[in-house]
């Protein structure tokens, strides 16, 4: 008895020890697991557009890379600086959408600090939040204007297009070696009718297409711009001009098919034949049934 | 003559039927109009009110009535086709069955397009469907074949009473008013079964039944085709014509046991209508049950296997027991499982437990039906903006199932009327022995 009394108490004794262990152990594992989650390196976009109308857009996008994708960051605040010698100014502050991409437009008449060689500096910050850490971007972009219009001679038709920067006085200053892209607007997307450099002169020519479709009465949207570059940003300019093929919108006769008045040739003989003769059949049938009569008065 | 005596026998027997009108049938018939006035008093309360006293809504547009209208042209097609096919075929078997298949085609195409009508809701524009028919239009087809297919199937029916009202014509019997043997002098035109006569009437009836066959098989493949060619989930899949023309026969069988089951009570068809065509019958079921099992299959398989999103949406709707699972189980259980416990099962078999899963295959039928029409409508293929959270799901009203009721109605009160015209065993076709169609024996070459 006193042998079986004395396993018992070695078998308490070791559960208590083994009880205060976990007690004590317990609070660094849960100290453990609540120690701050490491936070998101976010990525950030920044990139600069001027429009033929002379407004100007800052897009920045937010995303973080997740194993082999990135996925977009949306509800993020972005707020949008111009940097200039006195200081930042501060331009909005503007929430990313679900495709993680924040939109600020500038308008034309918004005069930007551009400094005396056409630069300025624009600037997107994000101050983080619980999930991600904070960063943010700069870029410097130059200030340029394209210009164009349209020449044509017996033979060919041409576009001139001019790429060139503000000077002194009013005067422009040739842009050199910019890639330019010219395209002329269709009905779904852009069809590319120039991808070239600048001369010295801040010029490029062009053939322009004399096969193209317009409107009614021949018109084309022509636009010229050169796209995310990395010191003037995009920037388009957009004209029309009337030296595309007028289309005639006048309703052609409509051929036979599933969705016109007229059925296809080959439906309607099928259904004719498949209908006479079932019903020739059927004429044939009546026919013999109606001698019955008459064979019952000869009969 | 021997011929004579049997017919005299046969006749003996059906006579009595024919002019003795109990009370219990006079109760019938009144119940029966009852419900079909009923109907029609549910009828004009959607005239006035319009398609808002149904079911049907913006999502929903189809619902009660083209379930019926594909059930019971289902039904119709089925008795066109069996009892033309056993009229073809010379099945002696067949025979005493094949009046009950006429009845139930002309009936059930009779009772089947009105279900259009009721759906169309402006019922002053059906005419636009003629006026203005394209016959690119799968719909076009279908009104030329319902159309077709009813004068074939009257005319059929009529042709095969003629001998049958010559007989009864020149049958001595003071039962038999004189109101009743004039309307036979009418209807059977001259009879008298002489051989150039018959001649000509079983020559007609062949062509008939041979135009029939066709006309049947294409109607219903049209009618499948108007939900086939159409693409959205459940509906755009190239069996889906085999699959109404295999569902269509297999509700004829079902209601043809019945039928046959109903007429069995009475002691004069005893004799014509066996415990062998419940057996063969029976057994016919349990192949379209194998078959219908699996289309089915096949069918569900396909769209689930693609993994489009509307078509996942659709049999998510199908399979949740929030949905259409219940109706789903039921259609598979009693239309797949139960003839081939019921009737594949010898211990299982008689004419009762036959019978009654035919009644219940008929509802699984009803069923499928159910499910082909209604979860694809609450699917739609392309979003529907601004629509009401109530309108999504269907649910059927007393107008759309009181006239349902009126259809059954109108049915079991045709089969009523034509028994007390003309026995609903074709006396002529028992009694004679078939000519085998040479066509089918000639120039078959060892």
């Amino acid at each position: 008895m006193k042998k079986y009394i004395n396993i018992l108490g070695e078998f308490i004794s070791k559960g208590v020890i083994l009880i205060v262990i976990a007690l004590l152990t317990m609070p660094l594992i849960i100290k453990a697991d609540s120690q701050e989650k490491k936070k998101i390196k976010y990525r950030m976009s920044l990139t600069y557009n001027k429009f033929f109308d002379g407004s100007k857009s800052l897009t920045v996008g937010m995303r973080y890379r997740k194993e082999t994708s990135f996925v977009n960051i949306s509800n993020a605040l972005i707020g949008f600086y111009l940097i200039t010698d006195k200081g930042e100014i501060k331009l909005a502050d503007i929430k990313t959408n679900e495709n993680g991409k924040a939109l600020l437009r500038i308008a034309a008449d918004y005069k930007l600090p551009w400094d005396a060689d056409n630069y300025c500096t624009f600037a997107a910050r994000f101050d983080g939040n619980e999930e991600g850490k904070a960063t943010d971007e700069e870029i410097l972009i130059k200030d340029i204007d394209i210009d164009f219009n349209f020449t044509e001679d017996s033979e060919e038709k041409y576009i001139n297009v001019s790429i060139t920067e503000s000077g002194d006085s009013g005067a422009r200053i040739p842009i050199y070696d910019a890639l330019v892209n010219g395209y002329v607007e269709r009905m779904f997307s852009l069809l590319p009718i120039i991808e070239d450099f600048s001369d010295e002169d801040g010029k490029l020519i062009s053939e322009f297409p004399n096969d193209l479709p317009g409107d009614s009465l021949g018109n084309l949207i022509v636009i010229v711009s050169i796209i995310e570059s990395d010191e003037y940003g995009t920037v388009e300019m957009k004209k029309t001009i009337d030296w595309g093929i007028p289309v005639d919108f006048s309703e052609t006769e409509t051929p036979r098919a599933l969705w016109t008045d007229e059925a296809p040739v080959w439906m309607a003989i099928t259904v004719l034949i498949i209908l006479l003769g079932a019903w020739l059949n059927f004429a044939l049938a009546i026919y013999k049934v109606s001698k019955i009569k008459g064979l019952s008065k000869s009969a | 003559m021997e011929t004579n005596k049997k017919s005299t026998t046969i006749l003996a027997d059906f006579v009595p039927f024919l002019v003795t009108f109990k009370k219990s049938w006079y109760l019938s018939i009144i119940v029966l109009s009852i419900i079909i006035l009923f109907g029609f008093y549910a009828f004009i309360v959607q005239l006035v009110d319009g398609h808002i006293v149904t079911g049907m809504r913006d999502n929903v547009v189809w619902g009660v009535y083209i379930i019926n209208f594909i059930f019971f042209l289902g039904l119709s097609y089925a008795g066109a086709l069996i009892s033309c096919i056993f009229h073809l075929g010379r099945v002696s078997w067949g025979k005493p069955l094949i009046r009950m298949l006429e009845i139930m085609a002309v009936a059930s195409l009779i009772v089947g397009p009105i279900y259009i009508i009721l759906c169309i809701g402006r019922v002053d524009r059906l005419f636009n469907l003629f006026i203005h028919a394209r016959i690119q239009s799968p719909i076009t087809w279908d009104v030329i074949a319902i159309f077709t297919d009813m004068v074939f199937c009257i005319a059929y029916l009529y042709m095969t009473h003629i001998k049958d009202f010559s007989k009864l014509r020149d049958w001595e019997d003071e039962r038999i008013k004189p109101w009743r043997r004039k309307l036979y002098t009418v209807l059977s035109i001259g009879y008298q079964d002489t051989p150039q006569q018959k001649k000509q009437l079983n020559s007609a009836l062949d062509i008939m039944a041979a135009i029939i066959i066709p006309t049947s098989i294409i109607a219903y493949s049209l009618l499948a085709w108007l939900f086939g060619m159409n693409l959205r989930p459940g509906w755009h899949s190239s069996i889906l014509a085999p699959y109404f023309v295999l569902t269509a026969v297999y509700s004829g069988v079902c209601l043809l046991i019945i039928v046959m089951w109903v007429y069995r009570k009475s002691r004069y068809l005893k004799n014509y209508i066996t415990n062998q065509h419940f057996n063969y019958l029976g057994f016919v079921m349990v192949m379209f049950a194998l078959f219908y099992g699996y289309f089915t299959f096949s069918d569900y398989i396909t769209e689930w296997y693609n993994s489009v999103k509307v078509n996942t949406s659709l049999l998510d709707k199908l399979f949740s027991f929030e949905g259409y699972a219940w109706m789903f189980i039921i259609s598979i259980v009693t239309a797949a499982i139960l003839p081939l416990i019921v009737i594949a099962v010898p211990r299982f078999r008689s004419i009762n437990s036959i019978t009654i899963t035919a009644f219940f295959v008929l509802i699984g039928l009803w069923f499928r039906r159910y499910l082909l029409i209604v979860p694809p409508l609450e699917t739609p293929y392309i979003p529907i903006q601004n629509s009401n959270l109530e309108w999504v799901n269907y649910s059927a009203t007393w107008v759309e199932w009181t006239l349902t009721a009126a259809g059954i109605a109108f049915i079991i009160l045709v089969y009523m009327l034509m028994s007390k015209l003309a026995p609903i065993i074709p006396i002529s076709e028992i009694e004679e022995r078939s000519k085998k169609i040479r066509v089918f024996y000639k120039g078959t070459k060892e």
